[in-house]
């Protein structure tokens, strides 16, 4: 069976057992989620480049010690451990999150898109910039709701769990965050493609 | 500036609401269209990290046998 046919449980435990292209392909198949949840809170490609590495030590070492979970799914047990250094990090920092107009690069802009116009990318590319700054601006307690559902697919169950509140909170959280994001747009007069 | 809001009450406005099995559902049709729409472009801002991060970790995990 190809390593992409296999599910993240099957992964890991052919990681356990020596293979280290079960690590490869786990960090491949996930990397993207976990360091856009990671940059999208700390809004600095270098600093997000760290804690992405310190997360998957975390991962490596717990993983080589046999204290994995296997109950628990693979990648909500990453953005766990990714948000917790995240929230060190601000701790350790005694700040907040400024706004910064550092930028990571985009997956898809090295991807061409042929079938699509000069003014429809530079539509879509000032639209993606927009969502960015807007996503910045929301309070951090409803961006890392936003964040977990979306690219750790974490249930509001999981996030309550790992954001030591009630679920209703969470919920209410993302509403926010919702309800903010559309009001931004609104403001700004942009629109979202179907 | 744009201001943004922050919850006064968590619950959510609509019926036959059962926290622990919370979706998307659970946040009414108005806020579940929209996210919908917004996944698209969460999706298309994703970024990654640098190739020579990931080398680095799998070096690591390799001097760990």
């Amino acid at each position: 069976m190809k390593l992409q046919e296999r599910n993240d449980q099957e992964l890991v435990h052919l990681y356990l057992a020596g293979h280290e292209q079960g690590l490869e392909e786990l960090i491949q198949r996930h990397k993207s989620k976990i360091y856009t949840s990671i940059y999208l809170l700390v809004k600095d490609q270098y600093l997000a480049e760290d804690i992405f590495q310190d997360t998957f030590i975390k991962v490596i070492n717990t993983l080589k010690a046999g204290k994995y979970n296997e109950e628990g799914k693979f990648l909500p047990w990453v953005i766990r451990i990714a948000h917790n250094l995240v929230i060190d990090h601000f701790r350790k920092e005694k700040r907040t999150p400024v706004v910064t107009t550092g930028d990571g690069y985009d997956i898809f802009e090295v991807l061409h898109f042929y079938d699509e116009s000069m003014e429809d990318r530079m539509v879509r590319e000032q639209t993606h910039k927009e969502l960015k700054a807007m996503i910045h601006l929301l309070p951090p307690e409803q961006k890392e709701v936003l964040l977990m559902r979306h690219y750790g697919d974490l249930s509001f169950k999981e996030i309550a769990d790992i954001t030591n509140v009630s679920i209703n909170t969470a919920l209410g959280r993302m509403r926010y965050a919702l309800n903010n994001l559309r009001k931004m747009m609104q403001t700004k007069e942009l629109s979202l493609k179907n | 500036m744009i201001k943004t809001s922050t919850p006064v009450t968590n619950l959510p406005a609509h019926d036959n609401f059962h926290p622990g099995n919370a979706t998307d559902e659970s946040l009414g049709e108005a806020d579940q269209q929209f996210f919908q729409l917004l996944k698209k472009d969460l999706n298309e801002i994703a970024t990654q990290p640098a190739n020579s991060t990931i080398e680095k970790l799998l070096r690591y995990s390799r001097s760990l046998k």
